[in-house]
């Protein structure tokens, strides 16, 4: 791989960062608190490879010949082992632009939700479930709560109560696990591969819900059929008694974030 | 060690035909790519892929879009090192000895904000531009774990215990230090070298051109380390290994595993940590310790900036270090 190719896959990786960021798909993949550093990275590299382009085509012109026996030096080193040979290796950041436009892989869904259940048991750290249900005691409408901060909700003796008798919205996408409709939600701190589940039952009949669609509910926790506080806090997975359910669309930020 | 390029042999007058014909092929197959990229590809992105392969794909597509803008800014940074930072300065900057040299480096490492992807590259330009071996993998290993950011997250991700931020920092710091010391005692640290080239040109040529070169090296192995994660997470769902739980010498060897096999970044490692319920404090520890230093991810890209030779006995060098180190600490704070 010449330095000119080189180039031209570092600027298009940065094109395809500029294009995910630019549009809210890149919230699929990872935070989006992520975006500004993605737009001024993807610019960056588009920016370094024009250049380096630029610069290239001028020495060509001048008929200078450095580069390409700094590119044959550079062969030569390989032997010493680059696992796939090092020019070759390059071509590799191409594969992620190439999956991401031929694939176009979605967010997570109902298949890892299936997979992955009771992995890791991830609930809100710090989130406050009295301090909350009370603030929001007097809302007229349901306030949205996000399901990691409800499960963690759960889990606290002295928020129950209060959870078993506020209605709440929660939206999230479907999936069937045991016999039971669930509603789903990923939790991420940075990005995709350290994803972990949040996840509700549901309680009643609302016809066929297929996985993977994504509903918006009002609904209480239904603390008869989860178990105790300490059995939710360490993954037992909590019910909720559905007063009201609503297809929706999947959202643009289709994950809880830890950081936002 | 100059940076120049006084190094490049001679013209060989009888090859400069070649890079011309292979220019010409590999525009005509821009061409027919590009061609082809726009009739085909809004066809196969409607196609239904399996949903294993389209977890493989989202995960290896995150996996890179996190790591991007890390991996430029440490890029910069290498690049900068290497076009603008004479030799004198770096000469009186770092301390020759070792002894001296390799716990600055991890004290330094905990004041920059940086992560696994941006440390490799210049980690790498360190070296190249003759800063001691051990010291600049010392600073390799301990700056993804001891930088304030990642401190803060620790904190966060185990509320009530404040004692885990301290823990992990010790640990990390007894951990990159002791490696870089043993590896100062091995003959052939003076070998390993940096697997860049040397442009010519002005000062800015060479920022330029060493910023496409590290990005497109770093960044070829880091796709390499995310394929090879997003594979074995798909295969492998990670509630196999955590369920495997267990106690004691188990549990540990486990959560090593875990850590490596995920390569989470360390700015997210502590959440994912405090989660897996079923494992010890000392377990979480030697996860937290060993995550930042070594992972799938990190080995990759190191066979691509020192060359795999190095890499198979750095890895395991740092593995058991790490695990001991993490051990060690824990008897005494937690």
């Amino acid at each position: 791989m010449n330095e000119r190719d080189t180039s031209v896959l570092v600027g298009l990786l940065g094109v395809f960062v500029l294009w995910m960021s630019a549009s809210s798909q890149l919230f699929r993949f990872v935070r989006p608190g992520m975006r500004p550093y993605a737009l001024l990275a993807g610019a960056a590299l588009v920016i370094t490879s024009v250049t380096a382009l630029a610069w290239q085509a001028r020495r060509a012109r001048a008929g200078s010949s450095d580069h390409d026996h700094a590119d044959k030096g550079d062969d030569g080193d390989d032997r010493e082992g680059a696992l796939l040979g090092r020019p070759r290796i390059v071509a590799l950041i191409a594969l992620p632009v190439v999956v991401g436009l031929v694939i176009a892989p979605g967010a997570l869904g109902s298949w890892a939700a299936g997979r992955d259940r009771a992995a890791f048991v991830r609930a809100s750290f710090d989130f406050d479930g009295v301090k909350f249900l009370t603030q929001h005691a007097h809302d007229r409408t349901p306030p949205h709560m996000r399901i990691a901060d409800f499960t963690a909700a759960a889990g606290q003796a002295r928020a129950r109560p209060l959870l078993a008798a506020t209605p709440v919205r929660l939206e999230g996408f479907i999936a069937h696990y045991n016999g039971d409709a669930t509603l789903n939600r990923f939790f991420i701190a940075c990005c995709v591969a350290d994803a972990a589940l949040v996840s509700v039952r549901l309680q009643g009949d609302f016809g066929d819900l297929t996985d993977d669609s994504w509903v918006d509910v009002v609904a209480r926790l239904d603390e008869a059929h989860s178990g105790t506080a300490a059995a939710v806090t360490n993954g037992a997975i909590a019910s909720i008694d559905v007063l009201s359910l609503r297809h929706v669309g999947q959202p643009a930020k289709p994950y809880e974030y830890l950081y936002g | 060690m100059a940076a120049g390029d006084g190094t490049a042999p001679s013209p060989v007058t009888a090859e400069r035909g070649l890079p011309r014909r292979r220019g010409l092929s590999t525009r005509t197959i821009y061409i027919a790519l590009l061609i082809n990229a726009i009739a085909v590809v809004p066809t196969l992105a409607q196609l239904n892929y399996p949903p294993a392969f389209q977890n493989w794909a989202t995960i290896l597509v995150g996996l890179t879009l996190q790591a991007i803008p890390f991996l430029a800014l440490g890029v910069v940074v290498s690049a900068a090192i290497h076009a603008f930072v004479s030799d004198e300065l770096i000469t009186r900057l770092v301390p020759k000895q070792p002894a001296v040299a390799v716990p600055v480096a991890a004290i330094t490492a905990a004041a920059l904000p940086g992560c696994e992807c941006s440390a490799v590259p210049v980690a790498g330009r360190l070296v190249s531009r003759g800063v001691n071996p051990a010291a600049a993998l010392t600073f390799l290993l301990a700056a993804p774990a001891l930088n304030p950011v990642v401190l803060v997250a620790t904190a966060v991700a185990f509320p009530g215990r404040p004692e885990m931020v301290l823990a992990r920092f010790v640990a990390s710091f007894v951990a990159a230090t002791a490696v870089g010391l043993i590896w100062s005692r091995r003959a052939d640290c003076s070998e390993l070298r940096f697997r860049g080239h040397d442009h010519g040109g002005t000062a800015a040529e060479r920022f330029v051109a060493t910023m496409v070169h590290d990005f497109a090296q770093a960044g070829g192995y880091l796709v390499l380390g995310a394929t090879l994660v997003a594979t074995l997470q798909t295969a492998v769902p990670p509630s196999t290994m955590s369920r495997i739980g267990g106690k004691g010498a188990l549990s540990i060897l486990v959560m090593a595993l875990l850590a490596v096999v995920l390569s989470i970044c360390s700015e997210a490692d502590a959440f994912v940590a405090a989660s897996l319920l079923q494992f010890s404090l000392t377990a979480k520890l030697v996860f937290l310790t060993v995550g930042p230093m070594i992972d799938l991810k990190l080995f990759a890209m190191q066979v691509g900036a020192f060359g795999r030779r190095f890499a198979v006995r750095f890895a395991p060098t740092t593995f058991v270090c790490a695990i001991l180190s993490a051990l060690l600490v824990s008897r005494f704070l937690l």
